[in-house]
Protein backbone atom coordinates (compact mmCIF):
# COMPACT_ATOMS: atom_id res chain seq x y z
CA UNK A 1 0.00 0.00 0.00
CA UNK A 2 0.82 3.70 -0.30
CA UNK A 3 1.67 5.33 2.81
CA UNK A 4 0.66 8.73 3.06
CA UNK A 5 3.22 9.92 6.16
CA UNK A 6 7.03 10.85 4.47
CA UNK A 7 8.19 11.54 7.36
CA UNK A 8 11.84 12.01 7.36
CA UNK A 9 14.30 11.60 10.73
CA UNK A 10 14.01 15.32 11.35
CA UNK A 11 10.45 15.62 11.23
CA UNK A 12 10.06 12.85 13.53
CA UNK A 13 12.81 15.06 15.84
CA UNK A 14 10.56 18.45 15.22
CA UNK A 15 7.33 16.22 16.07
CA UNK A 16 8.89 14.87 19.33
CA UNK A 17 10.19 18.10 20.35
CA UNK A 18 7.18 20.18 20.01
CA UNK A 19 5.45 17.76 22.34
CA UNK A 20 8.01 18.03 24.69
CA UNK A 21 7.68 21.82 24.55
CA UNK A 22 3.93 21.63 25.31
CA UNK A 23 4.01 18.62 27.67
CA UNK A 24 6.45 20.32 29.85
CA UNK A 25 4.29 23.04 30.25
CA UNK A 26 1.59 20.63 31.05
CA UNK A 27 3.65 18.43 33.77
CA UNK A 28 4.36 22.08 35.44
CA UNK A 29 0.80 22.30 35.55
CA UNK A 30 -0.06 18.78 36.81
CA UNK A 31 2.87 19.30 39.70
CA UNK A 32 1.49 21.93 41.21
CA UNK A 33 -1.98 20.24 41.54
CA UNK A 34 -0.21 17.29 43.18
CA UNK A 35 2.68 19.15 45.00
CA UNK A 36 5.07 16.40 43.25
CA UNK A 37 7.63 16.15 41.09
CA UNK A 38 6.50 15.19 37.90
CA UNK A 39 8.65 13.79 35.11
CA UNK A 40 8.00 12.83 31.20
CA UNK A 41 8.83 10.36 29.36
CA UNK A 42 10.66 10.63 25.65
CA UNK A 43 7.90 10.70 22.72
CA UNK A 44 7.25 7.84 21.10
CA UNK A 45 5.66 8.53 17.26
CA UNK A 46 4.38 6.14 15.15
CA UNK A 47 2.69 6.05 11.89
CA UNK A 48 -0.72 3.91 12.81
CA UNK A 49 -3.26 2.36 10.15
CA UNK A 50 -5.63 -0.01 10.34
CA UNK A 51 -2.81 -2.57 9.29
CA UNK A 52 -0.67 -1.16 12.80
CA UNK A 53 -3.58 0.10 15.49
CA UNK A 54 -3.71 -3.85 16.80
CA UNK A 55 -1.60 -3.93 20.09
CA UNK A 56 -1.46 -0.19 20.28
CA UNK A 57 -2.55 -0.42 23.96
CA UNK A 58 -0.87 -2.15 26.79
CA UNK A 59 -3.19 -4.01 28.46
CA UNK A 60 -6.67 -3.46 26.69
CA UNK A 61 -8.87 -5.33 28.86
CA UNK A 62 -7.78 -3.28 31.90
CA UNK A 63 -10.66 -0.71 32.84
CA UNK A 64 -9.41 2.85 32.05
CA UNK A 65 -10.12 6.37 32.39
CA UNK A 66 -10.07 7.97 28.97
CA UNK A 67 -10.10 11.89 28.82
CA UNK A 68 -10.77 12.66 24.93
CA UNK A 69 -10.33 16.31 23.54
CA UNK A 70 -10.73 17.57 20.48
CA UNK A 71 -7.97 19.90 19.11
CA UNK A 72 -9.47 22.71 16.40
CA UNK A 73 -7.74 26.03 15.40
CA UNK A 74 -4.74 26.17 12.50
CA UNK A 75 -4.12 22.45 13.96
CA UNK A 76 -6.99 20.25 13.93
CA UNK A 77 -6.64 16.49 15.92
CA UNK A 78 -7.64 15.03 19.29
CA UNK A 79 -5.77 14.78 22.49
CA UNK A 80 -6.34 11.37 24.21
CA UNK A 81 -5.13 11.18 28.16
CA UNK A 82 -5.69 7.69 29.59
CA UNK A 83 -5.29 6.78 32.91
CA UNK A 84 -5.37 3.10 34.12
CA UNK A 85 -7.18 1.47 37.07
CA UNK A 86 -4.44 1.56 39.79
CA UNK A 87 -2.93 5.15 38.98
CA UNK A 88 -6.53 6.86 38.35
CA UNK A 89 -7.71 5.24 41.71
CA UNK A 90 -4.62 7.08 43.19
CA UNK A 91 -4.99 10.54 41.19
CA UNK A 92 -8.69 10.64 42.55
CA UNK A 93 -7.44 10.57 46.18
CA UNK A 94 -4.90 12.61 45.61
CA UNK A 95 -7.03 15.25 44.23
CA UNK A 96 -10.35 14.85 45.82
CA UNK A 97 -9.34 13.19 48.89
CA UNK A 98 -11.78 10.29 48.07
CA UNK A 99 -11.32 6.93 47.80
CA UNK A 100 -12.19 4.25 45.09
CA UNK A 101 -11.62 0.69 45.08
CA UNK A 102 -13.68 0.16 41.32
CA UNK A 103 -13.54 3.45 38.58
CA UNK A 104 -16.68 1.93 37.38
CA UNK A 105 -18.38 3.03 40.73
CA UNK A 106 -17.29 6.78 39.77
CA UNK A 107 -20.26 9.08 39.58
CA UNK A 108 -19.90 12.45 38.19
CA UNK A 109 -18.31 14.34 40.06
CA UNK A 110 -15.69 12.24 40.28
CA UNK A 111 -15.81 12.02 36.19
CA UNK A 112 -15.92 15.73 36.43
CA UNK A 113 -12.55 15.75 38.22
CA UNK A 114 -10.92 13.67 36.02
CA UNK A 115 -12.59 16.11 33.12
CA UNK A 116 -11.03 18.78 34.79
CA UNK A 117 -7.38 17.56 34.84
CA UNK A 118 -8.01 16.79 30.75
CA UNK A 119 -8.93 20.50 30.82
CA UNK A 120 -5.98 21.45 33.06
CA UNK A 121 -2.91 19.14 31.02
CA UNK A 122 -4.43 20.06 27.88
CA UNK A 123 -4.75 23.94 28.38
CA UNK A 124 -1.29 23.69 29.92
CA UNK A 125 -0.11 22.26 26.21
CA UNK A 126 -1.73 24.33 23.98
CA UNK A 127 -0.86 27.15 25.67
CA UNK A 128 2.47 26.26 25.37
CA UNK A 129 2.44 25.20 21.76
CA UNK A 130 0.48 28.56 20.85
CA UNK A 131 3.01 30.37 22.90
CA UNK A 132 5.99 28.70 20.52
CA UNK A 133 4.41 28.70 17.05
CA UNK A 134 2.56 31.75 17.60
CA UNK A 135 -1.30 29.98 16.71
CA UNK A 136 -4.32 30.03 17.92
CA UNK A 137 -4.96 26.33 19.28
CA UNK A 138 -8.85 25.68 20.94
CA UNK A 139 -9.99 22.32 22.70
CA UNK A 140 -13.16 21.22 23.22
CA UNK A 141 -15.11 20.10 26.10
CA UNK A 142 -13.54 17.08 27.45
CA UNK A 143 -15.42 14.05 26.89
CA UNK A 144 -14.66 11.23 29.95
CA UNK A 145 -15.48 7.45 29.09
CA UNK A 146 -14.77 4.45 31.21
CA UNK A 147 -14.33 1.04 29.74
CA UNK A 148 -11.55 -1.41 28.69
CA UNK A 149 -8.84 0.26 27.15
CA UNK A 150 -8.78 -1.48 23.95
CA UNK A 151 -11.98 -1.07 22.83
CA UNK A 152 -11.87 3.11 23.54
CA UNK A 153 -8.59 3.39 21.92
CA UNK A 154 -10.06 1.41 18.89
CA UNK A 155 -12.81 3.60 18.49
CA UNK A 156 -10.45 6.48 17.94
CA UNK A 157 -8.03 5.00 15.86
CA UNK A 158 -11.04 3.80 13.66
CA UNK A 159 -12.30 7.73 13.19
CA UNK A 160 -9.02 8.74 12.80
CA UNK A 161 -9.02 5.75 10.05
CA UNK A 162 -12.02 6.89 8.65
CA UNK A 163 -11.34 10.50 8.13
CA UNK A 164 -7.46 10.01 7.22
CA UNK A 165 -6.61 6.40 6.07
CA UNK A 166 -3.27 6.98 8.35
CA UNK A 167 -2.55 9.21 11.44
CA UNK A 168 0.09 10.14 13.14
CA UNK A 169 0.06 8.88 17.33
CA UNK A 170 2.52 10.92 19.33
CA UNK A 171 2.56 9.78 23.02
CA UNK A 172 4.65 10.36 25.99
CA UNK A 173 4.06 8.53 29.64
CA UNK A 174 3.25 11.43 32.48
CA UNK A 175 5.50 10.06 35.53
CA UNK A 176 5.29 10.88 39.35
CA UNK A 177 7.62 11.14 41.56
CA UNK A 178 8.42 7.23 43.31
CA UNK A 179 8.23 8.29 46.65
CA UNK A 180 4.29 8.04 45.82
CA UNK A 181 4.19 4.36 47.03
CA UNK A 182 1.16 3.09 45.19
CA UNK A 183 1.65 4.91 41.43
CA UNK A 184 2.90 2.42 39.06
CA UNK A 185 4.88 2.74 36.45
CA UNK A 186 7.63 0.96 34.26
CA UNK A 187 11.20 1.84 34.74
CA UNK A 188 11.13 2.37 38.35
CA UNK A 189 9.11 5.92 37.80
CA UNK A 190 5.60 6.08 38.66
CA UNK A 191 3.21 6.41 36.00
CA UNK A 192 -0.06 8.24 36.17
CA UNK A 193 -1.02 7.99 32.62
CA UNK A 194 -0.27 8.36 28.86
CA UNK A 195 -0.86 11.41 26.86
CA UNK A 196 -1.58 10.98 22.89
CA UNK A 197 -1.76 13.51 20.46
CA UNK A 198 -3.27 12.01 17.21
CA UNK A 199 -2.71 14.16 13.61
CA UNK A 200 -3.72 13.71 10.49
CA UNK A 201 -1.57 14.17 7.35
CA UNK A 202 -2.63 17.68 6.79
CA UNK A 203 -2.17 18.93 10.44
CA UNK A 204 1.17 16.88 10.81
CA UNK A 205 2.05 19.07 7.69
CA UNK A 206 1.01 22.35 9.11
CA UNK A 207 3.01 21.37 12.36
CA UNK A 208 6.06 20.84 10.40
CA UNK A 209 5.57 23.64 8.02
CA UNK A 210 5.27 26.07 11.42
CA UNK A 211 7.83 24.49 13.16
CA UNK A 212 10.15 24.97 9.83
CA UNK A 213 9.24 28.80 9.82
CA UNK A 214 9.51 29.17 13.72
CA UNK A 215 12.99 27.65 13.08
CA UNK A 216 13.97 29.43 10.43
CA UNK A 217 12.59 33.02 12.10
CA UNK A 218 14.81 32.06 14.89
CA UNK A 219 18.26 31.69 12.90
CA UNK A 220 17.67 35.20 11.04
CA UNK B 1 -9.77 -30.22 22.04
CA UNK B 2 -10.45 -26.73 20.67
CA UNK B 3 -8.26 -24.63 18.89
CA UNK B 4 -7.90 -21.41 19.89
CA UNK B 5 -7.51 -17.83 17.54
CA UNK B 6 -7.27 -14.81 18.50
CA UNK B 7 -7.84 -11.98 15.75
CA UNK B 8 -7.00 -8.37 15.81
CA UNK B 9 -8.72 -5.33 14.74
CA UNK B 10 -9.18 -5.41 10.75
CA UNK B 11 -9.04 -9.46 10.96
CA UNK B 12 -10.43 -12.27 10.36
CA UNK B 13 -10.36 -15.97 10.71
CA UNK B 14 -12.66 -18.97 9.58
CA UNK B 15 -12.70 -22.20 10.84
CA UNK B 16 -14.19 -25.82 11.65
CA UNK B 17 -15.94 -27.29 15.12
CA UNK B 18 -12.07 -27.52 16.71
CA UNK B 19 -11.94 -23.71 16.50
CA UNK B 20 -12.61 -21.02 19.22
CA UNK B 21 -12.06 -17.81 17.62
CA UNK B 22 -11.87 -14.30 20.40
CA UNK B 23 -11.38 -11.03 19.76
CA UNK B 24 -11.34 -8.02 21.99
CA UNK B 25 -11.50 -4.36 22.15
CA UNK B 26 -14.99 -3.84 20.17
CA UNK B 27 -16.19 -0.31 20.33
CA UNK B 28 -17.22 1.05 17.56
CA UNK B 29 -16.03 -1.68 15.27
CA UNK B 30 -18.28 -4.25 14.28
CA UNK B 31 -17.88 -8.13 14.97
CA UNK B 32 -19.56 -10.84 12.16
CA UNK B 33 -19.90 -13.82 13.05
CA UNK B 34 -21.37 -16.53 10.23
CA UNK B 35 -22.24 -19.98 11.06
CA UNK B 36 -23.50 -22.85 8.96
CA UNK B 37 -24.95 -25.47 11.95
CA UNK B 38 -25.24 -28.02 9.59
CA UNK B 39 -21.53 -28.35 8.93
CA UNK B 40 -20.09 -26.67 12.16
CA UNK B 41 -18.01 -24.20 10.03
CA UNK B 42 -18.25 -20.60 11.50
CA UNK B 43 -16.11 -17.47 10.81
CA UNK B 44 -15.26 -14.21 12.68
CA UNK B 45 -14.70 -11.05 11.11
CA UNK B 46 -13.84 -7.76 13.67
CA UNK B 47 -14.22 -5.24 11.16
CA UNK B 48 -13.73 -1.48 11.34
CA UNK B 49 -15.50 0.62 8.65
CA UNK B 50 -18.59 -0.05 6.80
CA UNK B 51 -17.38 0.30 2.73
CA UNK B 52 -14.66 0.36 1.11
CA UNK B 53 -13.38 3.53 -0.67
CA UNK B 54 -12.79 4.00 -4.19
CA UNK B 55 -9.59 5.43 -3.74
CA UNK B 56 -8.56 3.06 -1.14
CA UNK B 57 -5.56 1.20 -2.14
CA UNK B 58 -5.63 -1.40 0.80
CA UNK B 59 -6.76 -4.53 -0.09
CA UNK B 60 -7.60 -8.04 1.39
CA UNK B 61 -4.70 -10.46 1.96
CA UNK B 62 -3.55 -13.12 3.24
CA UNK B 63 -2.14 -12.23 7.24
CA UNK B 64 -0.27 -15.01 8.93
CA UNK B 65 0.19 -18.38 9.00
CA UNK B 66 -2.09 -19.51 10.62
CA UNK B 67 -4.71 -18.15 8.40
CA UNK B 68 -6.08 -14.72 9.89
CA UNK B 69 -7.04 -12.57 6.80
CA UNK B 70 -6.35 -8.78 7.24
CA UNK B 71 -10.14 -6.87 5.95
CA UNK B 72 -11.10 -3.46 7.09
CA UNK B 73 -14.72 -3.18 5.43
CA UNK B 74 -17.53 -4.76 6.68
CA UNK B 75 -18.49 -5.60 2.64
CA UNK B 76 -15.63 -7.34 2.01
CA UNK B 77 -15.46 -9.33 5.39
CA UNK B 78 -18.91 -10.96 4.90
CA UNK B 79 -18.14 -11.93 0.97
CA UNK B 80 -14.28 -13.01 2.47
CA UNK B 81 -16.30 -14.92 4.83
CA UNK B 82 -18.44 -16.56 2.84
CA UNK B 83 -15.95 -17.55 0.21
CA UNK B 84 -13.96 -19.05 2.65
CA UNK B 85 -16.37 -20.65 5.11
CA UNK B 86 -17.87 -22.32 1.28
CA UNK B 87 -14.39 -23.92 0.96
CA UNK B 88 -14.46 -25.18 3.94
CA UNK B 89 -18.06 -27.12 3.00
CA UNK B 90 -20.37 -24.47 4.09
CA UNK B 91 -23.58 -24.10 2.35
CA UNK B 92 -24.63 -20.25 2.02
CA UNK B 93 -28.82 -21.60 3.03
CA UNK B 94 -27.46 -23.11 6.23
CA UNK B 95 -25.56 -20.15 7.55
CA UNK B 96 -26.86 -17.39 9.95
CA UNK B 97 -25.44 -14.76 11.12
CA UNK B 98 -24.81 -12.75 14.35
CA UNK B 99 -23.93 -8.84 15.10
CA UNK B 100 -21.75 -7.94 18.07
CA UNK B 101 -20.52 -3.98 18.82
CA UNK B 102 -21.38 -0.69 16.65
CA UNK B 103 -20.99 1.07 19.92
CA UNK B 104 -21.10 4.81 20.05
CA UNK B 105 -18.28 5.38 23.04
CA UNK B 106 -17.54 8.76 22.77
CA UNK B 107 -19.53 11.64 21.77
CA UNK B 108 -16.80 14.01 20.83
CA UNK B 109 -16.56 11.51 17.82
CA UNK B 110 -19.26 11.77 15.87
CA UNK B 111 -20.26 14.97 14.72
CA UNK B 112 -23.22 15.57 12.94
CA UNK B 113 -23.45 11.68 12.08
CA UNK B 114 -24.48 8.85 13.49
CA UNK B 115 -20.92 7.72 14.11
CA UNK B 116 -18.85 5.36 12.37
CA UNK B 117 -20.62 2.06 14.83
CA UNK B 118 -23.77 3.19 13.38
CA UNK B 119 -22.67 3.34 9.94
CA UNK B 120 -21.15 -0.05 10.35
CA UNK B 121 -23.97 -2.00 12.24
CA UNK B 122 -26.40 -0.64 9.16
CA UNK B 123 -23.95 -1.40 6.43
CA UNK B 124 -23.72 -5.35 7.73
CA UNK B 125 -27.38 -5.65 8.24
CA UNK B 126 -28.10 -4.47 4.53
CA UNK B 127 -25.45 -6.47 3.22
CA UNK B 128 -26.37 -9.66 4.85
CA UNK B 129 -29.92 -9.11 3.62
CA UNK B 130 -28.82 -8.96 0.03
CA UNK B 131 -26.93 -12.24 0.31
CA UNK B 132 -30.06 -13.00 1.94
CA UNK B 133 -28.05 -14.33 5.26
CA UNK B 134 -30.43 -14.31 8.29
CA UNK B 135 -29.57 -12.32 11.31
CA UNK B 136 -29.96 -14.53 14.47
CA UNK B 137 -28.98 -12.01 16.64
CA UNK B 138 -27.63 -8.70 17.19
CA UNK B 139 -25.95 -7.27 20.62
CA UNK B 140 -25.14 -3.86 18.72
CA UNK B 141 -24.80 -0.22 19.91
CA UNK B 142 -24.57 1.45 22.90
CA UNK B 143 -21.67 3.09 24.58
CA UNK B 144 -19.78 -0.15 25.76
CA UNK B 145 -17.01 -1.86 24.99
CA UNK B 146 -16.67 -5.37 24.46
CA UNK B 147 -14.94 -8.57 24.37
CA UNK B 148 -16.61 -11.86 21.87
CA UNK B 149 -15.53 -15.54 22.18
CA UNK B 150 -17.20 -18.01 19.26
CA UNK B 151 -17.17 -21.12 19.62
CA UNK B 152 -17.45 -23.08 16.06
CA UNK B 153 -18.31 -26.43 17.40
CA UNK B 154 -21.88 -24.56 19.22
CA UNK B 155 -22.07 -21.80 17.06
CA UNK B 156 -22.80 -19.58 20.53
CA UNK B 157 -20.91 -15.98 21.18
CA UNK B 158 -20.00 -15.02 23.94
CA UNK B 159 -19.98 -11.34 24.92
CA UNK B 160 -17.73 -9.95 28.03
CA UNK B 161 -18.82 -6.46 28.99
CA UNK B 162 -17.09 -4.40 31.85
CA UNK B 163 -19.11 -1.66 32.95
Amino acid sequence: MTHIFKLTQGDEDQLKELLNIGVSHASTTLSKMLSKKITISVPNLHVKSAQTIKSSVKDPNEITIAVLLRLTGVIEGYILLFFPQSAAVNLLHALSGKTVTDLRALDQYDRSIFQEVGNVLTGGMLRGLSQFLHVELVQSVPDVVIDMGGAMFNSIAVAMIALHNEFLSLDISICVDANAESFSCEDGEESVGNMYLFLGPEASDQVLKLTQHMTTFSHE
Amino acid sequence: MNKYVEIHIAELFVGNQEYLITTNGVGSCIVIVLYDKLMRIGGMAHTILPKRRQQDDVDVYQHDREGRVFVKYVDQAIEVLLDEMEVLGATPEHIVAKLVGGAHMFTLLSGDNHGVGWENTQIAREELSRKGIPIETEVVGGAVGRNVRFDCSTGIVEITTKV
